[in-house]
């Protein structure tokens, strides 16, 4: 009987003259992720999106990958016919509400009704009242509760009808576009994802680069940044990661430059590099997930320091969090639990024991100058990267870059 | 490139000849040893010659082997079989300090319930100390558990001598003896050392993974550690793993045909590497018992000022493949590294720790090439270490 989803985005509905753009654009995104759920039909009404399985796939099927698709601020799965008459009403929201709630239980209830066919011959506090009558009849133990129903049991007229009453809440957000790409830089920690996730909601493809030390780093953390893309990718659609061999900078640097400003030194390289494929890969922002004051290298001197090697500009979303807020988001995105596997990420084998923690940029570039001209290593490391492709949840196996 | 696999103490290959065998038996025995009819009965016959084989190396009566899923299944139905065995006697157990998980887990599950479980004393280099487990023996002393070589530093304990020590003082304390490493790989008497309870696994010896062992002397019943069915004798339930028995049995012939041989081809390749390291490496040493007495199979080394962890990862690239004790520094490495610990080394000194372990697919001349992947990446590795 529920035979359609009806999506509600909020947001982009109270678009101007460019809400169509969004809202196909949502209506792409939708279909891509439900393309290897089965066969949908997508269409789009008033500030929703419907969803009716065109082939051998149920409705339900659709929702937990539309849960987690910018965008989406809710799903209701609903019942949707084209007789508007009353007793087509009337059949359709008991059979709906039978499936949904079966007959012997006990709830309060409140009928809305939305009427944007105004030349329907009864207006939308008649319609209420009248199927409401019906549903007294009909399930003994029901009562009516206009002020804190249960159950909102939502009729709507308007090119069809849908009758839905319960909304599974989505991400939210905007829907990605391929048109907002920005690199985020991914340690394998628990804050990077999160700071990905967060410019992701609001409609960003993301492309993602980690720097892997092989042999001071093992295999295993890069496999742990490759699950925390695709953990990603669940919400965002679309990513492609880059992983960047960082050994020999690194080494170099550990030869050449001050113990306690290595970590700094390497977060510059990391932005640069970074810098370079946002612009091979047509993005226009850095995303990274430091936090004022986590870290040595995270105090403002530090940000300081590190922000001054690019161009782009540079989104900080966790910048004011605390470390507890990123742990509930990240657990509510579900990368926690893979961000705390065991395995060292490249940061932590050079790591001096005391670290500057309150560097001047100067000094830094003072400390810089001693290694030379790092253009050729920094093209080396991004031409022998591995890239992965993931979308929705699925990677596919790396190809190096050139 | 070719690879050389020196992390034979974690896990062997499995060998061409027990491949096939396992491959001839899934394909044709495929039947339930319980099942009434022919096919049945076959698998059973399959099993009860398994059974005989690994019974005939340890020279006991085929009624004492039971099939497992591997070591610590085993360990876990001796150790708490044993207990409640004993339950009437007390409460004291006694160990080794630097024992495998699979034992010292179980043990501190037991000191939870209320067991007293106390450490025999050990010299410099592991080996247990006969003066401590006299003098700590008690008459209500359940159970002694303890390893016969030591997974990560190869030490051999002297269990012959514990076995007469244990029977003389107290006849009815246990002796269980974790033969993982050891097993098909040297001579082991249980009878003759006076071991009530034995463990091995299938896949330390060529042998497949997820099957074991354990021997139980006659005499004494242990409870079920699994129960259902009532397969082996009502010891562990469940379908036998029939493939996996028969592989075992085929990988222990495969070892005893010829142990002192392979003995002596894996001794070769750990004193070749030895020496071919200290003459290389002058400042490296070895920890745990020095090689000419530790297990043939096992060499366990420091190089100090090395991650063995990084260290490990370069080896990688050479297609050499090793062991190191503790994973890294925000890991406890007194916990991957019991054995290490137990010898009193630092938290660095684990850190610095690389064990080799060999088995009689290498070739004493491969040892040259590790000396020289070593050669060549220790410079490197010696400028970047942590300051």
């Amino acid at each position: 009987m529920r035979n359609g989803l009806l999506i509600k985005y909020g947001e982009i509905a109270i678009k101007g003259n460019n809400r169509w753009s969004f809202e196909h654009l949502l209506m792409d995104n939708i279909k891509e992720r439900l393309r290897p759920v089965g066969p949908f039909t997508v269409t789009k009404e008033q500030g929703r999106v419907l969803i009716e399985p065109s082939g051998d796939v149920s409705a339900e099927a659709a929702i937990e990958p539309l849960t987690r698709l910018f965008g989406v601020v809710g799903v209701c799965p609903a019942v949707i016919f084209t007789d508007d008459s009353m007793d087509s009403i009337y059949a359709n929201t008991l059979d709906f509400l039978k499936e949904s709630y079966g007959t012997d239980s006990r709830h309060t209830f409140k009928i809305e009704v939305r009427r944007s066919n105004k030349r329907y011959p009864l207006n939308s506090i008649e319609i209420a009242s009248m199927v409401g009558e019906q549903v007294l009849n009909a399930f003994s133990d029901w009562t009516v509760d206009v002020h804190q129903p249960e159950i909102k049991v939502f009729v709507e007229l308007r090119n069809r009808v849908y009758v839905y009453a319960q909304t599974i809440p989505g991400p939210g957000g905007m829907p990605v576009s391929p048109d907002n790409r920005a690199v985020v830089l991914l340690s394998g920690g628990i804050d990077s994802p999160v700071a990905g996730w967060m410019i992701a909601k609001r409609g960003v493809e993301l492309v993602g680069v980690y720097f892997h030390a092989h042999p001071y780093t093992s295999d295993r953390a890069k496999e742990k940044v490759v699950e925390l893309a695709r953990r990603m990718s669940f919400y965002g659609g679309r990513m492609k990661l880059y992983v960047v061999p960082f050994t020999d900078i690194e080494e170099k640097l550990d030869l050449t430059c001050p113990r306690d400003e290595i970590t700094i030194l390497m977060r510059r390289f990391m932005m640069r590099i970074a810098e370079k494929i946002a612009e091979a890969e047509n993005c226009i922002a850095l995303i990274t997930g430091e936090n004022l004051g986590q870290v040595a290298s995270q105090t403002l001197q530090s940000l300081v320091c590190t922000n001054a090697v690019c161009k782009l500009p540079v989104f900080r979303p966790l910048i004011g969090f605390d470390k507890q807020e990123i742990i509930d988001l990240a657990k509510k995105i579900d990368t926690y639990e893979t961000s705390i596997l065991p395995y060292q990420d490249c940061c932590t084998i050079f790591v001096a024991k005391h670290p500057v923690t309150k560097p001047k940029l100067s000094g830094i570039e003072r400390s810089e100058a001693l290694l030379g001209d790092m253009e050729a290593d920094m093209k080396d490391a991004i031409d022998r990267s591995e890239i992965y492709y993931l979308n929705a949840g699925h990677v596919v196996q790396p190809e190096t870059a050139r | 490139m070719a690879e050389i696999y020196l992390d034979n103490g974690a896990t062997t290959a499995l060998s061409e000849g027990v491949m096939a065998r396992m491959t001839e038996v899934m394909r044709g025995t495929y039947g339930n040893p319980s099942s009434l009819h022919r096919k049945g009965q076959e698998a059973e016959k399959v099993m009860e010659d398994s059974r005989r084989v690994i019974a005939d190396y340890l020279r006991v009566d085929p009624r004492t082997i039971y099939f497992t899923s591997g070591g610590t299944e085993s360990a876990n139905t001796a150790i708490l079989g044993a207990a409640y065995r004993n339950r009437r006697l007390g409460k004291h157990i006694l160990t080794v300090r630097g024992e495998h998980p699979a034992t010292s887990e179980t043990l501190r599950y037991l000191a939870d319930q209320g067991y007293e479980v106390e450490y025999i004393d050990s010299d410099a280099e592991g080996r247990a100390i006969f003066s401590s487990l006299q003098a700590k023996l008690r008459s209500d002393t359940v159970l002694v558990a303890c390893l016969h070589v030591n997974n990560e530093t190869g030490v051999i304990q002297p269990i012959a001598e514990m076995g007469r020590i244990i029977k003389l003082l107290n006849p009815k304390t246990f002796f269980y003896v974790d033969a993982v490493q050891s097993f098909a790989k040297m001579q082991i008497l249980p009878d003759e050392w006076k071991i009530d309870l034995l463990s091995a696994s299938a896949h330390k010896f060529h042998g497949p993974k997820g099957v074991g062992c354990l021997y139980v002397r006659r005499g004494l019943q242990l409870p079920p550690y699994i129960r259902g069915g009532g397969q082996e004798n009502k010891l562990r339930s469940g379908t036998e793993n029939v493939p996996g028995i028969a592989g075992m049995a085929e990988a222990v012939r495969e070892a005893v045909e010829d142990m002192a041989g392979h003995d002596a081809q894996m001794r070769a390749c750990k004193m070749r590497l030895y020496k071919g390291i200290c003459e290389a490496f002058p400042e490296a040493v070895v920890n745990g018992p020095s090689p000419e007495t530790g297990a043939s199979h096992v060499l366990n080394m420091r190089f100090p000022g090395i991650r063995s962890e990084v260290l490990l990862h370069a080896l990688e690239d050479y297609g050499i493949f090793v062991s190191s004790g503790s994973a890294c520094a925000s890991n406890k490495p007194e916990e991957k590294s019991p054995a290490l610990s137990a010898l009193g080394l630092s938290r660095d000194e684990m850190d610095q720790s690389l064990r080799f372990s060999f088995s009689r697919c290498n070739q004493p001349e491969e040892m040259d090439e590790v000396v020289r992947a070593l050669q060549q990446l220790m410079p490197r590795l010696r400028r970047f270490t942590r300051r």
